[in-house]
């Protein structure tokens, strides 16, 4: 088995510790009750998949995928692989304008239930339906 | 720098339909926030969406007998550039999607009309579109990543329409927010899957995978790839038993918003899982995995 | 390692800090550290990214939402066994994908042999840009990018509608939010050394952005760190002076009219290429007899409608979030 080598275990240990950032992100993001910790979560798993990805492209003893300014390859030079970089940047960009909705979504939460807390609005839904179907089953008109 | 001679034959109208098929709402988007008039928000998005239909109706006809339409965004071959490819299947999904948006839209102008302030009118109808748009862009590409970013797209502009329901009941906003928080987790997870997929061909391409991925079907990291792409899409179409979000947000959004959403975003998505599991992995793939258990 | 080490420090105090100050700061904290691991692996651009984005603007967008909403998490009651199953068993089926991946760091593996290298060699006699990120992000995958302002748009009027201008019109129990006080905006008006600070420091940032969006070709940067980096520009300035001021330099219609032009600026690059007979966002078009020269000056318009987007959202969704009246007061930061 060459699970146990310790090439093997330097190799991955990357990849297991992304794995530790992204899992606590994503507790965070459901095991909260605060909306804007859930947004903040959010951002943490987000962030542990980017350098995931990033972690893919590098090369050992490589170099950043910038060409000296004469625009020459040279194959002696080794660069990291350029395309996860740019996928990361959609996905960051991406993840910004998600964090920018949430967060008004959050305003606009807090005016109506004057909570961000997940529980209290749950509270807050749960008595107003129910009122209204006890005002419809009583009086037979809505409030 | 010599001057070199380029051999190239222009293209023709008809050549670049796939490519207008998502352009035609993508663009009016934005020009209706630019030109800025409520009147002219609604016939804009009504003849975009109209056009989009039209073209949907040409590409099935051209693809019906099997045939396969592929277009090279930036005149970059694939793997290289992204491609877009049109073939029976996902032609009927254009034509659907398209189709429903322009039967909605009609329908969309009372309903927004009495159900939200006059303000945000102009901005529902862009927002209208581009949530088509997603929905097309992710129906017609090749492209994996592309995949993610036209399916966000389509998402961010539902959280938005979902949440304009809130003039009538304020508890379209925690369904909006749900949604979003669930939407983005499965996003996220489509992308940890793709990584994992990439990871173990090198590329994005979806006839390029499916090629690369014969044979490295016993890859634990293929078959964990697979699993998230699965689990990802299965949280933004909530196939049981990753569903629970659902029903709020199609009863608190506006009514046209349900009636689009309802008949359209499901159903893209659906296709986009078909597709990963038949087309990128093949039935071996599968067969592989019952035989596993 | 040690970066490791911090990271995870930052993501788990996350988890039990009450503070939504703190929490927010340890976010920004977060994106720095992660921020400097990428440039440890090669990636500068999405480092500068990462930096302005994760500890610039969202840090900001997140502190404005607290103003709006509540500082301190409420003790919740909420069952902690359901998440935790849940994210080991999503551990767990990421540990066994990685069994079968290659070790970190080698040049054997498919994405170091696939279509990665095919970019490096091609670029060169493609596009003449040295920056291989700016011309896989602008060229061989614009579309993407296109993509992407497009996200960027529909967040921006997204957030338009949901918290635009319009003040709140709620139920009339509510007092309590209408007696905080509005003048938050002029607080700085006192503080000399920051005013005069930030008139020197605004017209750098604005310099620095347009160096970052033109020279994105040559060095790590390009559009939509300009764009960001130009709004912190308005903000800073929004910030120090007060809303109405920034609002009369840069003001909303202006910032709305700029958000769809960015986009039509992109998709209409393309459309003229394909007036021209060729592919979609196929900047051959733009000079024929030159592709490369096409290419270059072809980035350089999508960049610039990039920025320009990017400038207006960002500047549009603070605006949004400024213009709405605090339900904290000063005193209780």
């Amino acid at each position: 088995m060459h699970f146990f080598t310790s090439e093997f275990f330097f190799g991955h240990i990357n990849y297991w510790l992304f794995i530790v950032l992204m899992m606590t992100g994503l507790y965070i993001v459901i095991g909260k009750g605060n909306l804007v910790k859930k947004i903040v979560g959010l951002n943490i798993f987000q962030t542990s998949v980017f350098m995931f990805y990033i972690s893919m492209g590098k090369i050992s003893g490589g170099t950043a995928p910038i060409f000296p300014l004469d625009g020459k390859y040279d194959p002696e030079i080794a660069y990291s692989n350029p395309l996860p970089h740019v996928l990361i940047l959609t996905a960051i960009v991406v993840g910004i304008a998600t964090t920018s909705l949430g967060l008004a979504l959050i305003i606009r939460i807090r005016e109506e239930y004057h909570s961000i807390e997940e529980e209290e609005i749950t509270v807050i839904e749960d008595t107003v339906f129910r009122s209204e179907h006890l005002v419809v089953a009583s009086q037979g008109e809505p409030l | 720098m010599a001057t070199q001679t380029v051999h190239h034959t222009a293209m023709t109208l008809s050549d670049h339909l796939p490519i207008l098929q998502i352009l035609i709402p993508f663009i009016a988007a934005p020009l209706i926030v630019f030109i800025g008039q409520r009147k002219l928000a609604w016939p804009i998005a009504f003849i975009a969406s109209a056009t989009s239909f039209v073209i949907a109706c040409l590409l099935l006809s051209k693809v019906i007998g099997g045939g396969i339409i592929s277009y090279q965004i930036g005149g970059w071959a694939p793997p290289l550039g992204i491609e877009y490819r049109v073939d029976a299947a996902n032609a009927f999904v254009l034509f659907l999607v398209t189709g429903i948006a322009t039967l909605v839209l009609p329908y969309a102008r009372q309903s927004v009309g009495s159900e939200m302030p006059h303000k945000t009118q102009t901005l529902f109808y862009a927002l209208f579109l581009l949530c088509m748009t997603g929905l097309l862009g992710v129906t017609i590409t090749a492209d994996a990543f592309n995949v993610f970013v036209f399916l966000e797209i389509s998402s961010l502009s539902t959280y938005v329409l979902i949440a304009q329901g809130s003039y009538r009941d304020r508890r379209a906003l925690t369904a909006a927010f749900n949604y979003l928080i669930m939407g983005t987790i499965g996003a996220t997870f489509f992308v940890i899957g793709l990584g994992f997929l990439y990871m173990a061909t090198g590329t994005l391409n979806m006839a390029d995978l499916a090629d690369k991925l014969t044979g490295q079907y016993e890859s634990r990291t293929v078959q964990a790839g697979f699993a998230f792409i699965l689990v990802g899409m299965g949280l933004k179409v909530a196939i049981f038993p990753l569903h629970f979000w659902l029903p709020n947000a199609y009863t608190y959004a506006p009514s046209a918003v349900t009636t689009f959403l309802a008949a359209t975003a499901t159903k893209v998505a659906i296709y986009v899982l078909l597709r990963f599991v038949f087309s990128v992995f093949q039935p071996a793939f599968l067969a592989r995995k019952s035989k596993f258990k | 390692m040690a970066l490791f080490s911090m990271l995870a420090v930052t993501a788990l105090s996350v988890v039990r800090t009450r503070s939504l100050f703190a929490i927010v700061a340890l976010s920004g904290v977060f994106s720095l550290l992660s921020a400097l691991l990428f440039i440890t692996w090669d990636a500068v651009d999405v480092a500068f990214t990462e930096a302005a984005v994760g500890a610039g603007i969202s840090t900001v967008l997140m502190l404005g939402t607290l103003a709006l909403t509540s500082r301190a998490e409420k003790i919740s009651h909420k069952s902690k066994t359901i998440p935790l199953l849940a994210v080991v068993l999503t551990g767990a089926a990421m540990f066994y994908g990685t069994l079968d991946m290659p070790n970190f760091g080698s040049a054997d593996t498919p994405v170091q042999t696939h279509v990665g290298p095919d970019y490096l060699t091609r670029i060169p006699e493609d596009i003449h840009v040295p920056n291989a990120v700016t011309a896989i992000l602008a060229s061989y995958r614009g579309y993407d990018t296109l993509g992407e302002t497009a996200v960027v748009f529909s967040a921006g009027i997204g957030v338009l509608m949901l918290i635009s201008g319009l003040r709140r019109r709620r139920r009339d129990e509510d007092t309590e939010e209408d007696t905080s006080d509005t003048g938050g905006d002029n607080l700085m008006r006192h503080h000399l050394i920051l005013r005069v600070i930030t008139k020197l420091l605004v017209g750098t940032i604005f310099l620095f952005a347009l160096y970052v969006q033109f020279h994105g070709d040559y060095s790590p940067g390009g559009g939509f760190q300009a764009g960001v980096i130009m709004a912190v520009g308005f903000i800073i300035y929004g910030i120090v002076f007060s809303l109405d001021k920034v609002k009369l330099v840069f003001p909303p219609w202006l910032v709305h009219k700029l958000v769809a032009f960015g986009v039509l600026l992109y998709a209409g690059t393309g459309v003229y290429s394909m007036l021209m007979g060729y592919g979609y966002l196929d900047y051959t078009a733009i000079d024929p007899h030159h592709p490369s020269h096409g290419q270059h000056l072809g980035i350089l318009i999508v960049e610039a409608g990039v920025g320009i987007t990017v400038t207006g959202v960002m500047v549009a969704v603070y605006y949004a979030f400024a213009s709405r009246t605090p339900v904290l007061s000063d005193e209780e930061w």
